[in-house]
């Protein structure tokens, strides 16, 4: 006789890899053989992950087909299982599995979509936050100002690819041009991406733009953050301008005062 | 926030003893407009997991016209893995932002080791799970601070080193834990065709006082050589069969909140709205014949 949890063991064998024999001579056969009951469960707890993945990053889907997504799914999910009783959160580790598998192929653009797609459902679940406090903003001494650390919205992400990764994903929406074709080789976008009020936005930034963010929400002090994006600026990068821009767009929604370096 | 208290007790803001239907997000807008004339709904827990957005906010609409029930799928109570401690803490978050009147969840496991199948698969009727189970069910209670509901689930196996019968099982975990039980019909109806059980006499061996709800849904059935298993898909109408076993239920329990669940092939909201009326009407039946 199994106890609870070598039978639990015995049974998650069967499901996740197929291999029924530890458990079968301890379910009831009863006119059905027990493999072909054990099947039902396996077959539910893969169409339960894959629906859930499909949910998740329809764009991959569409891009790599149906059938490979499939596929796709299912290898994955012998690799990372679902890491906890909310849907949610199978898809954590999809670009991770997909960086691997795919960085030195020509489908090097399919971890960064995916990295995209599960940027928009984790920014649909965070939570909210009040605008910035601009008065309390105003009364932070001129010569502080260096030392202010903002902080993001929680309901933001910042997405960097080598490739056009936000005009793979508009061109594959359900009303985008899926014919459009899109040169790979025209260079790397930064996406932000936005939870508004009813749904999640994305927008291009630029280089400039991604290096302030990014910088920011590493925690970096506005001094240093205002170097790393001016190293990558163009023409001078105009701080003042920037931020108000971002606490506008809600992007940026609090500070605190850093410590003198 | 809701009150807090040290023993199981059942939350006060009651679901009333009539019907209600599964809350599901393609019918959210729907429900805010027409306002259907259910008596409660209730909520998938994980679904509102969410710190923020649009699907709280919505709940919180709706919270604000009907009596609340959470109906959890995914803790996994009877895996011998510790209780996720994230799972815990989201699902007291909820319970204590929308205060539902019940709190329900599965007679199942779902995961080992930290990998969940995100499914309620069965556990054997032993001792030892029995027990497991009891621990487990103090342990969300004392945690939540409120009664909670078990659900009996559909199976499609038994396994061999079961000493009681699952309505034994339930009725002594209710009796230890001091849970109420959540009876799905639907379920017991399903297993009872695969297992080869009388699901009247199921009905007959639940205790009458912990029966605190009701769940009705329909099933498929998937062909394995010359048998068929039915599979619980929640996704048609209730069959005359179950709806009989209804009948039976009502006579033996009294008025208890019954809800229509439909998860999968999910129809237009006034389909489900007919179908509580449906349960409603039978109950009226019953009470006028009786009268």
């Amino acid at each position: 006789m199994l106890s609870l949890p070598e039978l639990q063991k015995a049974f998650s064998a069967a499901i996740l890899f197929d291999e029924t024999g530890t458990i079968e001579p301890y379910v009831v056969h009863k006119g059905v053989e027990p493999a072909g009951r054990l099947r039902l469960y396996r077959n539910n707890a893969r169409e339960n992950f894959l629906a859930a993945l499909r949910a998740a990053f329809p764009v991959l889907e569409r891009l790599v087909g149906a059938d490979y997504f499939r596929q796709l799914a299912l290898q994955y999910m012998q690799r990372f299982p679902s890491p906890s009783g909310n849907l949610h959160d199978v898809g954590e580790r999809l670009p991770t599995y997909l960086q691997r598998r795919f960085a030195r192929t020509e489908y090097a653009y399919f971890p960064d979509v995916a990295r995209l797609e599960r940027a928009c459902q984790e920014v649909l679940v965070a939570e909210e936050h009040p605008p910035l406090d601009l008065q309390r903003l105003a009364a932070v001494e001129p010569e502080e100002c260096g030392r202010l650390c903002f902080a993001l919205h929680p309901a933001v992400r910042l997405v960097a690819s080598a490739f056009p990764v936000l005009r793979i994903w508009c061109a594959n929406q359900p009303d985008g041009d899926a014919d459009h074709v899109i040169d790979l080789r025209q260079g790397g976008e930064q996406v932000l991406v936005q939870r508004t009020r009813e749904t999640v936005e994305m927008s291009a930034l630029s280089a400039t733009d991604f290096a302030f963010l990014t910088a920011i929400a590493a925690g970096e002090t506005l001094t240093t953050a205002t170097v790393t994006a001016a190293g990558r600026a163009a023409t001078e990068f105009d701080v003042g301008h920037a931020l108000r821009r971002h606490v506008s767009a809600g992007v940026i929604v609090d500070f605190h005062l850093g410590a003198d370096r | 926030m809701s009150e807090r208290v040290t023993t199981p007790v059942a939350r006060p803001g009651p679901i009333p003893a009539v019907a209600g239907i599964g809350l599901r997000a393609q019918h959210h807008r729907d429900i805010l407009e027409q306002r259907p004339a259910v008596g409660w709904l209730e909520a998938h827990s994980e679904n509102y997991f969410a710190l923020g957005g649009s699907q709280p906010r919505i709940l919180e609409e709706i919270r604000a016209e009907y009596p609340l029930s959470l109906h959890g799928v995914g803790l996994s109570l009877g895996s011998v893995d510790a209780l996720d401690r994230r799972h815990l803490e989201n699902l007291k978050r909820i319970v204590e932002r929308f205060e539902p009147a019940l709190v329900s969840e599965h007679l199942s496991w779902g995961s080992v080791s930290g990998r969940y199948f995100n499914d309620l698969l069965p556990l054997p009727y032993t001792v030892e799970a029995l027990n497991h189970m009891v621990e487990r069910v103090t342990q969300l209670q004392e945690f939540l601070g409120c009664q909670i509901l078990i659900e009996n689930v559909s199976s499609y196996l038994e396994f061999t080193c079961s000493s009681m019968s699952e309505p034994e099982f339930l009725a002594t975990l209710a009796a230890q834990s001091g849970c109420g039980l959540l009876l799905d019909l639907n379920n017991i109806y399903v297993s009872a065709q695969n297992h080869g059980f009388d699901a009247r006499e199921y009905i007959a061996r639940m205790p009458l006082t912990a029966v605190r709800e009701i769940h009705l849904a329909g099933h498929g059935r998937n062909r394995h050589g010359d048998r068929y298993i039915l599979i619980d898909t929640h996704g048609t109408h209730v069959c005359s069969d179950v709806w009989a076993l209804y009948a039976i239920a009502i006579q033996r329990f009294g008025d208890v909140p019954t809800l229509i669940e439909w998860d999968t092939d999910i129809p237009a909201l006034p389909v489900l709205v007919e179908e509580a009326h449906k349960a409603d009407s039978i109950r009226e039946t019953l009470h006028a014949l009786a009268a």
